[in-house]
């Protein structure tokens, strides 16, 4: 879709609650109406900031991924570290690299939790993956407010 | 479906199929007038009609004024409220001081009101919603009256209060102990969500892990509302005369409905709780009534295992239209209240 579409998303919106609804005598219907145009807002809005999240989520994506990897490299090479890193989780986040979606991160947080939040390293990840993981929702709130 | 249950299906003839339902139940000495009749919600959950009856037997007339609940099979949470169940639950309320309706007959068999239903007592009172101008403004100046919050606080007590062993309710599970109440019910909202064929995301991954991980031991347990809030219940002269909306309860941990009662969610610009009562007047009177002291911090844990349990409907809801299931429009557009649930967990996590 373009930014056409956006607009034209958008303007639909507005004649459905401006033009339509309002007409509507039957109150189920009306409201349905009424969610109809909410909808369309919501759906011009997903089309006008698609390719912008989509950017900056993979950006978010590869740079964490970048992180666990130097996170993972320090604690193999740590003689102190209580416990190897586990191959879920490696495994895990190269998935996440691949498919370059935030989706993706919830295998990792899986294996963040199986492994023990508690773990120094555990911990300092889950909170790398949290801080994309608010950029993401707040980019996502773009469009749900 | 039986001609009944297609006739039940159509508003106008369910008055007809109710009056034969009706007069074989009551031995009426002819047919039972049904008037009245009044559909009050639509779409969400179960359809519900208001509808008073009158018929004459042996002894003399008699009306009473009923409710009929009806699960059409596509409603929000269909898995999570048998209308069988509700009926028990009523049944099992009438001998304790929850103020609840009386429920009189379950029909499973949807060729007889054109889907499984409940016939219940209808209780006198309004029900005005807290999430409209007119409805806080009902609650603000009841709460200034002073006499509904008391009440309030009364009957979630009542709900505490209940020897639910005794009154049979043990049917509805019991967690063994431990922390098996609050697994259990991340258990189930689990289900919920993978049911939805919603593809989630990876806040919820991060909830259900933290949910799980922080599980509080629950020590006393008690029959639990699950949804317990002004607009789930039904007030009559400043008094709650009934506590409507049967659909979650639990036996588990009472400080699940304690949160749902302090949180910030089920109140709108007021720091009156659930829009109705202050926050010392209830915690004084409820943990008087109860017995029960309230514990914060479990009520913190429940909060967010409210937002697991806020995103889960909202998944719910939104597949329900997305498969074809529903058509209320209001439910499509839940697929984005799944983003704000997220949004207030990640933020209640602390990110």
């Amino acid at each position: 879709m373009t930014a056409d579409d956006h607009e034209m998303l958008s303007r639909l919106a507005d004649t459905v609650r401006n033009q339509i609804a309002p007409e509507v005598d039957d109150e189920y219907a009306r409201t349905q109406a009424f969610m109809a145009s909410v909808i369309l807002q919501r759906l011009a809005k997903q089309v006008q900031f698609a390719d912008e999240h989509r950017a900056a989520e993979s950006a978010d994506v590869a740079a964490l991924a970048d992180q666990f990897d130097a996170a993972f490299a320090q604690a193999d090479a740590a003689a102190e570290t209580e416990a190897a890193v586990p191959a879920d989780l490696r495994d895990a986040v190269t998935r996440m690299r691949q498919r370059s979606s935030i989706a993706a991160a919830s295998e990792v947080i899986t294996a963040l939790y199986g492994w023990g939040p508690s773990h120094p390293v555990a911990s300092a990840a889950l909170a790398a993956v949290r801080g994309v993981l608010r950029r993401d929702i707040d980019r996502r709130m773009e469009i749900a407010q | 479906m039986s001609a009944a249950g297609a006739a039940a299906r159509d508003d106008a003839g369910l008055a007809g199929v109710l009056s034969d339902y009706l007069a074989e139940r009551l031995d009426a000495a002819g047919p039972v007038a049904i008037s009245g009749m009044e559909r009050i919600a639509v779409g969400w959950s179960h359809e519900t009609w208001l509808f008073d009856a009158a018929w004459s037997d042996d002894v003399g007339e008699h009306r009473q004024a009923l409710c009929l609940r009806r699960d059409p099979g596509n409603a929000l949470l269909r898995h999570e409220s048998d209308l069988g169940e509700q009926f028990q639950v009523l049944k099992c309320l009438e001998a304790t001081n929850v103020p609840a309706p009386r429920a009189f007959w379950y029909e499973p068999d949807p060729a007889v009101l054109g889907a499984p239903a409940i016939v219940m007592e209808r209780v006198p009172g309004e029900c005005p919603s807290p999430w409209r101008s007119a409805g806080r403004e009902y609650y603000a100046a009841a709460a200034e009256r002073g006499v509904l919050p008391a009440s309030f606080t009364d009957a979630l007590a009542a709900v505490h209060n209940v020897d639910w062993r005794a009154a049979g309710l043990d049917f509805l599970g019991v967690p063994s102990g431990g922390s098996d109440f609050a697994l259990r019910e991340i258990a189930k909202w689990e289900a919920l969500i993978d049911e939805s064929g919603h593809p989630g995301h990876p806040i919820l991954a991060d909830l259900i892990g933290w949910l799980r991980h922080h599980a509080p031991v629950t020590g006393q347990l008690t029959l639990v509302h699950g949804a317990y809030r002004t607009g789930n219940v039904l007030i009559h002269e400043d008094r709650v005369s009934a506590v409507l909306d049967w659909e979650l309860q639990v036996i588990g941990d009472p400080m699940y409905d304690v949160a749902y009662v302090l949180t910030e969610l089920n109140r709108e610009g007021t720091e009156l709780l659930s829009n109705v009562v202050p926050r010392h007047l209830f915690f004084e009177r409820y943990q008087q009534a109860t017995g029960i002291d309230i514990d914060e911090e479990r009520c913190a844990y429940y909060q967010l295992l409210y937002a697991m349990r806020s995103a889960a409907f909202w998944m719910s809801a939104a597949g329900l239209y997305a498969d074809g299931s529903n058509n209320d429009l209001r439910l499509a557009r839940t697929h984005w209240s799944v983003t704000v649930a997220l949004e207030r967990a990640a933020t209640e996590l602390g990110y």
